[in-house]
């Protein structure tokens, strides 16, 4: 009986400080997202968008475009802490989630498509702020925002594009498939 | 209660019980305070040796090494433009373009040894403040500067990697410039050497990272930012702090093989400590009984035998600190990236205290209760 006790109240305790732990882990993602950020976000998905590969063969420095993709291409998509992501094009890379058998821990790296590929279909995407700065305050978690995610999203490309880079700044973000 | 110098006459009746005793403990916590020292002495070497105010820009996919890392020659530059909140030093940012290269140096006398090559300019004094000339000069065009450590590392003699002396590096000669000291890191084992001479003895023409020293930690994110926005240059922002705790985790079974083998012996030791104990509690359980018998309680007996065994852990405890002290302190130990320096600190003794005492009180809880135990007419007669 008295085991039974002993054993009943160490899990208690357990339990008590995984849930403190779980809800630290929540209270430091909430903090460090940015409200104004949430205005970017919109509820209708855009039905124009294109892919990325087509948009990156046609886009110049100051064109309006429309995108559809995935958050994938890299290790890590998000900026800690800035208004930032990479987006990948679906039709050309391949998360390892959808590849048989793989157990890739990190499945939107897409690390089975080589480098030159990754870089032909991913583009940078940004929410600046009023004074022509990356907004702070990560965008992870904001209308279900993950990796892997799917968006469409409206935007202007950056000056600082070519044409193995494609930088856009967001003006509104739809996240399709959360 | 008994006195202890009860305890302390009964310890000297079997001399070749108490040296096992002794000696056993002192393997033990010499055991315990070399895994402590050497776990610590490579966690801290690690831990030091990146600063969570520099960021590191490496290749994409070379997170695990530098030395394996690609990137153009001129992101030092561009990295400098780019990126907002690097720290400047009167008028020049600190951003040090670097080559990591693993090779051999050969000593005049034809010894050499593997190390970690590392191809400079000035600037990498700015990113890496720690860094101390203690002897003659920066390195110039045909000239290498060595750590004051790296002569473990490459297993070279002391007096062949003096100021002046000329070396072998992949078979062209180079003039020893001068002698540099950089604390508790991993630096200190290292040969730097200018970076246009390692671009053309590593044949290469691309760096292995840029490393900027941000003026506050909190603009890493910056240096983040600027690696996605440049997915053209396919780069990684690292902190310079998480690479080498990630090279830490990388040496975790290393040091977990460590406190494996410490706790191995210990256990076997205190199984044979058990075995003594028994042995010399079981012949005094008259004698024991006898001390009952004329009005000392059961807990002053045990007390008095744990007292025991505890004074003898202790006397190991010391035999070991002096072992540990003499032998072990201020050794330099070589591993894969640099080499670290043993220091019997005083958390180390405190470990190896804490396993004496431990060591003494658990030998002998066992023994004595086991002889204890039977009644007192029982025991009388036995």
């Amino acid at each position: 009986m008295k085991t039974k006790l002993i054993l009943a109240l160490a899990c208690a305790s357990l339990s008590v400080i995984s849930c403190e732990k779980k809800q630290a882990e929540t209270s430091e993602s909430v903090s460090s997202a940015n409200p104004s950020l949430e205005k970017f976000f919109t509820e209708e998905a855009f039905a124009d968008a294109e892919a990325i590969h087509a948009v990156k063969l046609k886009a110049k420095p100051g064109d309006e475009v429309v995108l559809r993709g995935q958050l994938m291409g890299r290790g890590k998509v998000f900026v800690d802490g800035r208004a930032s992501f990479i987006l990948g094009d679906p039709e050309k890379l391949t998360p390892c989630n959808q590849i048989p058998g793989d157990g890739c821990e990190t499945p939107w790296d897409a690390c089975c498509d080589d480098k030159e590929l990754k870089l032909a279909s991913t583009a940078s995407i940004q929410i600046l702020g009023e004074d022509g700065r990356v907004l702070d305050g990560g965008l992870r978690g904001i209308g279900g925002l993950k990796e892997l995610s799917e968006v469409t999203l409206k935007g202007v490309v950056a000056e600082q594009s070519s044409t193995d880079l494609l930088l856009v700044n967001a003006t509104a973000i739809h996240v399709t498939e959360p | 209660m008994l006195p202890l110098s009860y305890a302390l006459r009964n310890l000297f009746r079997d001399k070749s019980r108490l040296i096992q005793t002794v000696g056993g403990s002192a393997l033990v916590v010499l055991l315990i305070m070399a895994a402590t020292a050497l776990n610590g002495g490579m966690a801290g070497v690690l831990s030091a040796s990146g600063s969570p105010r520099n960021a590191i820009l490496i290749g994409t996919g070379s997170e695990e090494s530098i030395q394996r890392s690609e990137v153009a020659a001129q992101l030092g530059g561009i990295a400098e433009a780019g990126i907002p909140g690097v720290l400047s030093a009167l008028g020049t940012p600190a951003a040090s373009t670097e080559i990591h290269y693993m090779s051999f140096l050969e000593a005049k006398d034809g010894t050499r040894g593997q190390g970690l090559f590392r191809g400079v300019t000035l600037r990498a004094l700015l990113v890496h403040p720690e860094v101390r000339l203690l002897e003659g000069t920066f390195p110039g065009a045909g000239e290498v500067m060595v750590g004051r450590l790296a002569w473990r590392k490459l297993g070279i003699a002391e007096e062949k990697l003096q100021v002046g002396s000329v070396v072998k590096l992949d078979g062209s000669e180079m003039r020893i410039s001068g002698i540099f000291a950089a604390p508790g890191t991993v630096m200190e084992s290292e040969v730097w050497a200018v970076l246009g001479d390692l671009y053309m003895l590593a044949q290469r023409d691309t760096a292995s990272c840029v490393v900027l020293r941000m003026e506050e930690a909190k603009d890493f994110s910056e240096v983040e930012l600027f690696s996605q926005q440049r997915l053209d240059l396919e780069l990684t922002a690292l902190r310079e702090s998480d690479y080498y705790s990630a090279l830490g985790a990388f040496y975790r079974p290393l040091r977990v093989m460590t406190w494996i083998t410490a706790g191995l012996v210990a256990a076997g030791a205190i199984f044979g400590g058990f075995n003594t104990l028994y042995a010399a509690f079981a012949s005094r359980i008259r004698e024991l009984a006898t001390l009952q018998a004329i009005g000392f309680g059961r807990g002053a007996v045990f007390f008095s035998l744990v007292q025991e065994s505890v004074i003898a852990c202790l006397a190991g405890t010391l035999l070991a600190s002096v072992i540990a002290l003499v032998f072990l302190d201020g050794r330099t130990i070589p591993f894969s990236i640099g080499a670290f320096t043993v220091s019997i600190s005083p958390q180390v003794a405190i470990a190896g205290l804490g396993t004496g005492i431990l060591l003494g009180v658990l030998g002998a809880v066992p023994p004595a209760i086991r002889c204890l135990k039977p009644s007192l007419p029982k025991a009388l007669r036995s």
